[in-house]
């Protein structure tokens, strides 16, 4: 099918009692299904890329609803959207929805685009793919289906697509057998038991890790320790425990993060706002100081009306009495005077 | 940190009139403001009294040039309560916020989380703004609406109990309309009145002004006008700062997520425990100051001019509203918005803490 430019009538995420909104779009006329929707690739009018769903069958509108109402979630959750999460740009329909577009940054993360990445771009694609687990944990959504193949590469981080069999972890909901099958997902998934939860996506990315560094297809949770103890000695310790069974002896989302990623590592920045920033810290530093010097004198704790502070009122009201004893007294003197005092 | 010093006169802060002078004048009030006087139903019952009292105010008849006010019957009783104002111009969303804060403040409270006791130093006055704010922004997740009201009166008073010191302190908050601020002078009066501020910086207008030139001057006039004010009542200190403390907290922080500043990011990343370690203040403080100094130099006044001050990333719902009256329940909840208040009170000396009680959830 030939490329085309397309205009769609789109539900917004974050207008949703709004009528739908006329968007553009250039579609590459190529496509694929996954999860059983219909996926081509294309652009907004602005170049950013994109993918259409759409669902021809029960199943696949099953799908792709869940998929619009995660992706409704996210925009609520992140009024300004982490790059790591593909975004919902609309839908068609709010009850059942047949077409939805999404962001996808980049190309899919195939083992030849793997195999030709530099070790910083491998270390950058880690850390966002755990950044995206941080951002759907504290959504309170499980993805539940992490493989390579809903993983988009845009040369600068990677990006989670694909939510159509994500679930909102609160309040609790217990596990069922999700889509991704192994190696991708543990066990205790594959077995329904149990409630879904973040480790869920953590184990998923685990393997993606482990098959993005090793280019080794990841096994069964029960052999992988084993084969984890043959890499060097870096990523075994990235990746000591993350297929232990049962699942509480696996490691925490944040401290895989801190594994990955040490704290406080901005990334490079123009020269001008590295120059500003220092001068910032110079002067953040000069505050710090002139109210270290000061802090011994202690706060005021309300209004002081001290010397060289003007006083409102009291002034007149001196005069008044200064004025009313002064009267008084001639009143008197008068009075004295009159009487043959 | 260096305790405050000695207590002033208390005074009105509506009218600055000193108080104590007589003995309050005790009245309770209906519903539809009409007053009548109070008389205790058993005055040998102390527990009734007591808390009959908390329905109860105190008249204040000013000093003639305002109309006779009405105050907490005990707002005097603890000592020179810490008044709090909540600063910052039109739809910076200094209600939301402080309906946050204090309803984050009464949950941690509750729930003993904190080594404070929080309760009403009136309780009308108090109830009113749970109704009207907290429980409409919390619970029903209502959008509230712009701060209106041509009478300046107090938001909210609380009781404050610190076991540690054994000490009562009765905080009271203003939150006025930014334009309000800047129009009425006699009106104004409060500012003189208040002992600890809460600037709030719109981080909606600084996600707009990315890159503009320019942007980085601008400031708020409602900052200007509060500064000038507080500069006239108080002496500076030699280094030419107000003995006051100040949190500066950047509101709608979550908007300004994910644009490449990860001295931001990152305490959203932390878990809720986080706001109860006021040891990374500091470092926070130093963070929103880089940010504030690339964007919106103006508004580090708020945080510059003062003997002591903290500065803050915080949102107030987390989340958008979903069709301008009411946020979705999905990703709806206060975030950061304890932690400036509690950095107010340590720099204020109501919260004397050596450590806070983060809970079982490693954050750092």
């Amino acid at each position: 099918m030939a490329p085309r430019r397309d205009r769609i009538h789109l539900i917004q995420p974050h207008k949703r009692s709004a009528p739908p909104v006329p968007l553009e779009f250039e579609w590459s006329g190529v496509r694929s299904i996954v999860d059983g929707l219909h996926v081509e690739r294309g652009s907004t009018l602005t170049g950013e890329p994109v993918l259409l769903l759409t669902a021809d069958t029960v199943e696949a509108q099953q799908v792709l609803r869940n998929e619009v109402t995660i992706g409704v979630q996210l925009t609520q959750t992140f009024p300004s959207f982490p790059p790591e999460l593909s975004r919902l740009v609309g839908f068609n329909a709010s009850d059942r929805p047949t077409l939805a577009v999404v962001t996808c940054a980049g190309e899919e993360l195939s083992a030849e685009r793997v195999r030709g990445l530099p070790s910083t771009a491998l270390r950058a694609a880690a850390e966002s793919l755990l950044d995206a687990l941080t951002f759907l944990a504290e959504a309170r959504i499980a993805h539940r289906a992490i493989t390579p193949r809903r993983l988009y590469w845009d040369g600068a981080r990677l990006q989670l697509t694909g939510f159509g069999h994500a679930v909102r972890t609160l309040p609790p909901v217990r596990r069922e057998p999700g889509p991704a099958a192994p190696p991708w997902t543990a066990p205790e998934q594959l077995r329904g038991e149990g409630v879904v939860s973040t480790a869920d996506d953590l184990y998923g990315a685990a393997a993606v890790l482990f098959w993005m560094f090793t280019g080794e297809t990841p096994g069964e949770a029960a052999d992988m320790q084993g084969r984890i103890e043959l890499q060097s000695d870096d990523l075994r310790a990235r990746l000591t425990g993350m297929f232990a069974e049962p699942a509480e002896r696996r490691p925490a989302l944040g401290e895989v993060r801190r594994r990955w990623r040490p704290p406080a590592l901005p990334g490079p920045r123009p020269p001008a706002f590295e120059e500003r920033d220092r001068d910032a810290e110079a002067a953040f530093a000069a505050m710090r100081r002139r109210q270290a010097i000061d802090d011994h004198l202690g706060l005021v704790s309300g209004p002081v009306f001290g010397a060289g502070q003007p006083r409102a009122l009291n002034p007149d009201r001196r005069l008044r009495l200064v004025a009313a004893v002064v009267a008084l007294a001639v009143i008197l003197t008068a009075v004295a005077a009159l009487a043959g005092w | 940190m260096s305790t405050p010093r000695a207590d002033v006169q208390v005074r009105c802060p509506i009218c600055l009139t000193a108080l104590g002078r007589r003995p309050p004048r005790p009245v309770l009030l209906d519903a539809n403001g009409n007053q009548r006087p109070f008389v205790p139903t058993d005055r040998r019952n102390r527990v009734l009294t007591r808390a009959e009292e908390m329905t109860a105010f105190q008249i204040c008849d000013g000093d003639g040039s305002e109309s006779p006010h009405h105050l907490p019957l005990h707002y005097a009783q603890y000592g020179t309560p810490l008044v709090v104002g909540v600063i910052g111009s039109g739809a910076t969303g200094k209600t939301t916020l402080l309906a946050a804060m204090i309803g984050s403040l009464l949950s941690a409270s509750q729930t003993n989380r904190l080594p404070l006791r929080v309760d009403a130093l009136d309780l009308r006055l108090h109830t009113n703004f749970v109704t009207r704010y907290v429980n409409r922004l919390l619970v029903q997740r209502e959008v509230l609406s712009l701060t209106r009201g041509e009478t300046i009166e107090l938001a909210d008073a609380l009781r404050v109990r610190s076991p540690v010191t054994g000490r009562d302190h009765a905080v009271v908050f203003f939150d006025v309309a930014g334009e309000q601020l800047e129009n009425a002078e006699r009106a104004n009066r409060f500012i003189s009145a208040l002992n600890a501020l809460i600037f709030v910086v719109d981080g909606e207008q600084l996600s707009r002004r990315r890159g503009q030139r320019g942007a980085q001057a601008a400031g708020d006039l409602a900052f200007e006008v509060v500064l000038n004010r507080l500069s006239r009542v108080h002496d500076h200190t030699p280094q030419g700062l107000l003995p006051l403390p100040s949190a500066l907290v950047v509101a709608k922080s979550d908007l300004l997520r994910f644009y490449g500043d990860p001295e931001l990011d990152r305490w959203f990343g932390y878990g809720d425990a986080e706001e109860f370690d006021l040891s990374t203040v500091e470092e926070e403080s130093r963070d929103v100051y880089r940010l504030l100094y690339q964007r919106g130099h103006g508004y580090l006044r708020g945080a510059e001019r003062f003997l002591r001050s903290s500065l803050h990333f915080a949102s107030a719902t987390g989340t958008a509203p979903d069709d301008g009256r009411t946020y979705a329940a999905e990703g709806f909840g206060p975030r950061r918005t304890l932690k400036p208040l509690l950095s107010l009170f340590q720099m204020a000396g109501v919260l004397v803490a050596p450590a806070l009680h983060p809970g079982q959830e490693p954050h750092r």
